[in-house]
């Protein structure tokens, strides 16, 4: 089992998730973090029964109502500060300790 | 042995064969190595022979049965079955065509943007296949591929120029800046606006309030498509006049049918993933230095309460309405827990209002379900074309979220002209009321009362 657990969030759990699922599996692989990420629709977030180390949710407003932190990971479907929230993503799994 | 007879050949292996070639090659084409090419490739063919395992195990195989069977109990005229979007997607990509629509949308963009005509630059490549859609079906009915291309530019460039109107409106309801949603499902706004325009005429209209945030945390439990899957089995068990024992592994069908499928359609996404990426640094470099919105996928708007809440409360009036319709012949199914997307656009033109969206929904359900009543023939030809199963019998299927573009042009195709001049004023006036009512950012009453913006 991998040491973290993301949930991606988008509007169906196919599309938007899948893509920021992609990047986040590749940007941890890079950054030397063992993730497991499941891409979900929102509206299923409370049926959720796995471990959840933290969230990326591509709906703005959208409120997570869920014991885990929450990181905006709309960058990475415009493509513009891709960079910075795979950082966020990393910092806040290992709290900087990595 | 010609170029034809090669290419002939190549889309007889069928779908499963032929989309992992052709999407090998076009992601050659858009500077992807070939090892990475032919992984993506070889997962879309995974991924279809995994859709269709679905869809016609247990699709085709069970649900449908079971679905006929209550329509024949219940005398209702019902005579073909929504899919939903991931096999409609999936069946969309078999279309020999399907590929060329890749450079077709990425040079019809550039060159829009470069003369100045739209704003937007649509990133989102996965949504390619809605074109691919609109193209497959129109040539299902005219037999011509210059017809089924006109129709997919024509898309495009609507969609576009409604991302382009809508931008302001989505940026404030989503707080995101620089994007708009070119999506297919803003193109139901054409329709809507007329009805949008008429409700704020409506005296005191603005002040009728409900707080989505209070039904939300009410429905949740209902809004998830395994939920959603397990009602719908004992409900068509039920009414269709089955046993108990036959009612419960319905049920359990279902529920397993509308879990499976996005799982699936997941599988097919990963497969485009990069072939999207690699056209999207493509478009990307070669405007550098310009300014533009990014379009994106309209997920974007469906974390607002107002969307998430009407999508789960208009279920009930859409089963409603495909049974009181007059002309309707399509029953919801595969998309009946997920036309979200469709809501995202209105919520964003009436700045999040939830009492108005409602209203609207009902236009944008009643739309949805004569445009897949109108395409029903043309996709489940399309379907048997590309060698998917069909139902038994005279049941024919058709996808919920057709968008109302290709049910104008199928009017045009059978040279209708009732629905030509309807088609025709709906797009015009459609326009000219967005354009001129819902492309500046809603009054500071309504941006006040939006819900759980981001504020």
């Amino acid at each position: 089992m991998a040491k973290y657990r993301i949930i991606t969030l988008c509007g169906s759990g196919i599309a938007s998730s899948t893509i920021c699922a992609q990047k986040i599996r590749k940007g941890m692989a890079e950054r030397g973090i063992d993730v497991e990420v499941k891409p979900i629709a929102f509206r299923e977030l409370q049926g959720e029964i796995g471990k959840i180390d933290l969230v990326v949710s591509i709906t703005p407003g959208l409120k997570v109502d869920i014991n885990a932190p929450v990181v905006n990971g709309v960058p990475l479907l415009t493509g513009i500060g891709e960079q910075a929230v795979l950082d966020e993503i990393a910092q806040k799994l290992t709290g900087g300790k990595q | 042995m010609t170029l034809l007879d090669v290419v002939k050949w190549v889309i007889g292996l069928g779908a499963a064969v032929f989309l992992p070639i052709v999407m090998m090659l076009m992601g050659m084409l858009f500077g992807l190595r070939p090892g990475k090419a032919i992984r993506a490739g070889l997962t879309l063919g995974v991924a279809f022979t995994g859709i269709n395992l679905v869809v016609g195990q247990l699709l085709v195989g069970q649900v449908a049965p079971a679905a006929q069977a209550m329509i024949n109990r219940l005398g209702l005229h019902l005579t073909a079955m929504d899919v939903g979007w991931p096999a409609a997607s999936t069946i969309s990509w078999a279309w020999p065509y399907a590929a060329i629509m890749f450079p077709v949308q990425i040079v019809l963009n550039l060159l829009l943007l470069l003369v100045g005509w739209t704003r937007t630059l649509n990133v989102d490549l996965w949504n390619v296949w809605q074109k691919v859609f609109a193209g497959a079906v129109v040539m299902g009915v005219t037999g011509s591929l210059t017809w089924a291309f006109i129709v997919a530019i024509a898309m495009i460039v609507i969609e576009l120029k409604i991302g382009d109107i809508t931008a302001k409106r989505v940026q404030k309801l989503t707080g995101v800046p620089g994007i708009s949603i070119p999506h297919a499902c803003a193109t139901w706004l054409l329709p809507v606006a007329p009805f949008a325009m008429l409700l704020d005429a409506i005296p005191g209209m603005k002040k009728l309030r409900a707080n989505p945030e209070d039904i939300q945390r009410k429905i949740g439990f209902f809004g998830e498509n395994i939920i959603i899957g397990l009602i719908m089995g004992l409900l068509i068990g039920i009414l269709a006049g089955y046993k108990v024992d036959k009612i419960l592994q319905l049920g359990v069908t279902v529920a397993a049918t509308m879990v499976l499928l996005p799982r699936m359609a997941s599988i097919f996404m990963e497969a485009l993933m990069p072939i999207s990426e690699a056209a999207s640094e493509f478009m990307k470099k070669r405007l550098s230095g310009r300014e533009f919105y990014i379009g994106l996928d309209w997920p974007i708007l469906a974390g607002h309460p107002s969307t998430i809440v009407s999508a789960v409360l208009l279920i009930p009036v859409l089963v409603l309405l495909s049974v009181t319709l007059p002309g309707n012949k399509v029953l919801p199914f595969g998309d009946l827990g997920n036309f979200g997307c469709l809501m995202g656009p209105v919520v964003a033109i009436v700045g999040g209002d939830l009492v108005r969206s409602l209203i609207l929904g009902v236009v944008v359900l009643a739309v949805s379900l004569w445009g897949a009543t109108k395409v029903a023939p043309a996709f489940t030809e399309l379907a048997i074309q590309v060698g998917q199963q069909i139902p038994e019998g005279a049941t024919q299927i058709s996808w919920l979220k057709t968008s109302p573009v290709i049910w104008g042009t199928l009017e045009f195709a059978e040279v209708n002209w009732i629905g030509i001049i309807l088609s025709v004023a709906f797009l015009v006036a459609g326009f000219w009321i967005l354009k001129t009512r819902y492309s500046d950012l809603p009054e500071a009453e309504e941006a006040e009362a939006a819900g759980g913006k981001a504020s």
